[in-house]
């Protein structure tokens, strides 16, 4: 049976009783579960609660972050609708820093198709959403910045994860 | 002061966790998965009773999806994994509250370990509800992932695509998990009009018309590819695809194109080397009279597409197979043996693709035969400039070279390709003259610039031309690897030197500059009664300048390279005619201590 790690909802809780600001949390890689020291390759996985209005009225909340073990590889789906959540990791160290794309978990567009084999995209609109990430973990890294993208607005940083 | 910094406690949030292992089906494991795509087939819908059910239908997926061009002729290169979660209900949910909704389905919800569920808006959009507990697993049980397909226990069709694809058990449903794939493995674009915000140039789609030059230019001559437009006006008429209604990427009723099958694998040799193996390793010097076989492992597409060339001191041998084996005696010293292993695949007709993806091994070889006379090169190709070392081997005395230097080895940095050749002149012995070629390629015509001088606050933007891959470097360890770059709310501390070296199409770099000016500010007023106004605006012939600040204040106009243009002292109030140039223009105010920088456009 799948359960959530009670510390989820303590650290959560704890961010909030400490007044972190909405939009911003510390994550200490090293004591995430499956880290194993002795693998050479890290993938870390984020899943981030998204709710609002994209175009940077957005509430971010992390809700679990894990590391896996292994190297990825570089094996991205394209996004191209407008409307987007841009991800970009920054490093203390001269690795270099590669911006990811990813759906807006509260407006993007979806392929739908009939049995004839016809498609067309049709635009989802939600009031919440999982955004969820997957990336390589590479020495160095201290934080990692989220900014909504929208025809309107432009890119808008809604959520800064700093790490230990 | 930023609240962050007081929120910086060693807070780790942890992640949710999966207790319970599940079952986890090789359908199919060619081989190591760092060599390997790998794709992971869930289920949901299908009971602890009906996972026999699920097995078939991952088993029968992985199958379709295998027997499809070109996945086909590459199903070594891909491994199949099924996860076994079961779910409370069988089936999946269906709210029957769209329009569309199928009038003889049950509605429905249904307690499932993904919580598919049918649309609400667009019945046919079937998506996986619970996306944490779908990531939560993948994190536990196969993080190194490639590709996921969740099935959905149900017999109306549907499906969805992103992350992950999604489809029912519908007989016309599994192709949307191989057109959804399309998109993420061969970064292919849809080929039926989806609208203006998804024109974008990729493999299959364009706004080059000509046929010269289109993208896919080599299939051009293969029926039924073409330059066909999307649609008859608007934007759609301005872009271009390969295919008018046969392929995949438009209609889920055809195969791949040849123009989408030729991305797919050029996407596929890109992640998946076809040498598995190779013997015997390439740290130090082979001594042939101990081991005088080289093997390789490789990974066979079929029909057997790869070009294997087994090559000493770059003389080709006769030998296109995975092992070779060399006579010692007949092996000069100090050569070296180099495989080249090429799919010559016809699903490919990209020009560069031998350039591309040719692997290569090479093995440095010690022996008791006399040394040849030759010259060895440390690369065959060279960017204009970019040095080579060209070292004589095989001669007993101090070579001379067609430079006019005389050594064993030299250094050359050729503008232009060049043939460059060294003489063996052993008294008593005949002359003897080896000859090498290096190809020098030109540098990319690059270019670096950015949009200042900044005041503190703005936004820094850098852009660079002239590659095909950028990689910047500046100020605060500032890296990137885009062709553009805005660096929001600029700090004076991020101003200096940003040099970015460009890299074209053959692998050339060029490293150009571009200084970024930022100017602090130094003192903002809080009063609000000796702000600064600077009006109007886009200003055309004049500003008027108004502080609320007593004393002497100065002014001061620079244009974008940092020239002062003008300089005013006044107090209180002061017009400035204006007689420069259209442009940008920076001002700088200053007051006793107090500074005031900004931008000032003029019309």
């Amino acid at each position: 049976m799948l359960r959530l790690f009670p510390s989820v909802a303590i650290a959560l809780a704890g961010l909030l009783m400490l007044g972190c600001r909405s939009g911003r949390s510390v994550l200490t890689v090293s004591e995430l579960p499956n880290y194993d020291t002795r693998s050479p390759d890290h993938i870390l996985f984020l899943n981030f609660r998204i709710t609002g209005k994209p175009g940077g009225n957005e509430r971010v909340e992390l809700a679990s972050a894990n590391v896996g073990n292994g190297k990825m590889k570089d094996l991205h789906r394209p996004v191209h609708f407008p409307t987007h959540i841009k991800a970009i990791p920054l490093y203390n160290t001269s690795t270099v820093e590669r911006e990811m794309l990813f759906e807006h978990p509260l407006y993007h567009s979806a392929e739908v198709s009939d049995p004839s084999g016809h498609m067309r995209r049709e635009e989802i609109r939600a009031n919440e959403g999982t955004l969820f990430i997957r990336m390589p973990m590479y020495p160095g890294l201290n934080r990692l910045e989220l900014f909504s993208v929208t025809p309107e607005s432009g890119s808008v940083k809604i959520y800064t994860l700093s790490f230990n | 002061m930023k609240r962050i910094l007081t929120t910086l406690y060693a807070i780790c949030i942890t992640a949710a966790s999966f207790g319970q292992q599940y079952q986890v089906d090789t359908l199919y494991k060619t081989g190591p998965l760092d060599n390997r795509i790998n794709v992971v087939i869930l289920g949901d819908g299908f009971t602890e009773g009906q996972m026999p059910k699920f097995a078939a239908e991952a088993k029968k997926f992985a199958d379709f999806f295998l027997a499809y061009n070109p996945y086909k002729r590459y199903r070594n290169y891909f491994n199949f994994f099924a996860i076994r979660t079961p779910s409370k209900e069988s089936g999946v949910t269906n709210p029957g509250d769209a329009p569309d909704a199928y009038k003889d389905q049950p509605v429905g919800n249904k307690d499932t370990f993904f919580g598919t569920s049918f649309g609400h808006q667009i019945h046919r959009l079937v998506e996986v509800t619970k996306l944490d507990v779908l990531y939560g697993l993948m994190t536990t049980q196969f993080p190194t992932y490639d590709l996921v397909v969740v099935l959905a226990n149900t017999d109306y069709y549907g499906g969805s695509g992103g992350q992950i694809a999604v489809h029912t058990l519908h007989k016309d449903a599994n192709t949307i998990g191989v057109h959804e794939i399309g998109h993420t493995f061969g970064h292919l674009s849809d080929e039926y009009w989806a609208g203006s915000s998804y024109g974008m140039e990729a493999a299959n789609m364009t706004t080059n018309s000509d046929p010269t030059t289109v993208r896919w230019k080599n299939w051009l001559n293969n029926p039924p590819i073409g330059i066909y437009k999307h649609g008859s006006d608007g934007d759609a008429a301005k872009w271009h695809k390969p295919a008018n209604g046969t392929c995949l990427m438009e209609y889920l009723n055809q195969e791949f194109c040849a123009v989408c099958s030729e991305a797919t694998v050029e996407r596929l040799l890109e992640l998946v080397n076809p040498i598995e193996k190779f013997e015997p390793e390439t740290g130090g010097r082979v001594d042939v009279a101990h081991n005088n076989t080289f093997k390789l492992k490789l990974l066979n597409p079929d029909p057997y597409t790869l070009q294997v060339q087994w090559r000493l001191n770059g003389r080709l041998l006769p030998f296109s197979g995975e092992e070779v084996i060399l006579k010692s005696n007949e092996v000069p010293d100090s050569a070296s043996l180099t495989v080249s292993v090429f799919d010559s695949t016809k699903d490919s007709r990209r020009n560069e693709a031998r350039a591309n993806r040719t692997r290569e091994i090479t093995w440095s070889l010690k022996s008791s035969a006399p040394v040849e006379f030759r010259i060895a090169s440390s690369a065959d190709s060279v960017c204009a400039g970019g040095e080579v070392v060209l070292t004589a081997f095989g001669c007993p005395v101090v070579p001379s070279w067609s430079t006019g230097e005389n050594g064993k080895s030299i250094t050359v940095k050729p503008g232009q390709t060049a043939t460059y050749s060294a003489t063996c002149d052993l008294q008593g012995s005949p002359t003897r003259k080896a000859e090498a070629i290096v190809k020098a390629m030109p540098l990319p015509n690059a270019t670096a610039t950015n949009g200042g001088p900044y005041t503190e606050g703005q936004a820094i933007e850098l852009t660079a031309t002239g590659g095909v891959t950028y990689l910047w470097r500046g100020p605060m360890f500032f890296a990137s690897a885009r062709a553009h770059v805005i660096l929001n709310d600029a700090k004076p501390e991020q101003a200096g030197l940003y040099e970015v070296e460009v890299t074209d199409v053959n692998g050339c770099s060029k490293t150009v500059q571009t200084e970024v000016k930022v100017d602090p500010i130094l003192s903002v007023p809080n009063d609000p009664t000796v702000l600064l106004t600077v009006s109007p605006n886009p200003a055309r012939d004049y500003i008027s300048v108004e502080t609320g600040l007593g004393g002497k204040s100065n002014i001061k106009l620079y244009d974008q390279a940092g020239r002062e243009m003008l300089s005013r002292i006044f107090e209180k109030h002061t017009e400035i005619k204006l007689n420069v140039a259209a442009g940008m223009y920076l001002y700088r105010f200053t007051n006793g201590g107090r500074e005031v920088s900004g931008k000032i456009a003029v019309q």
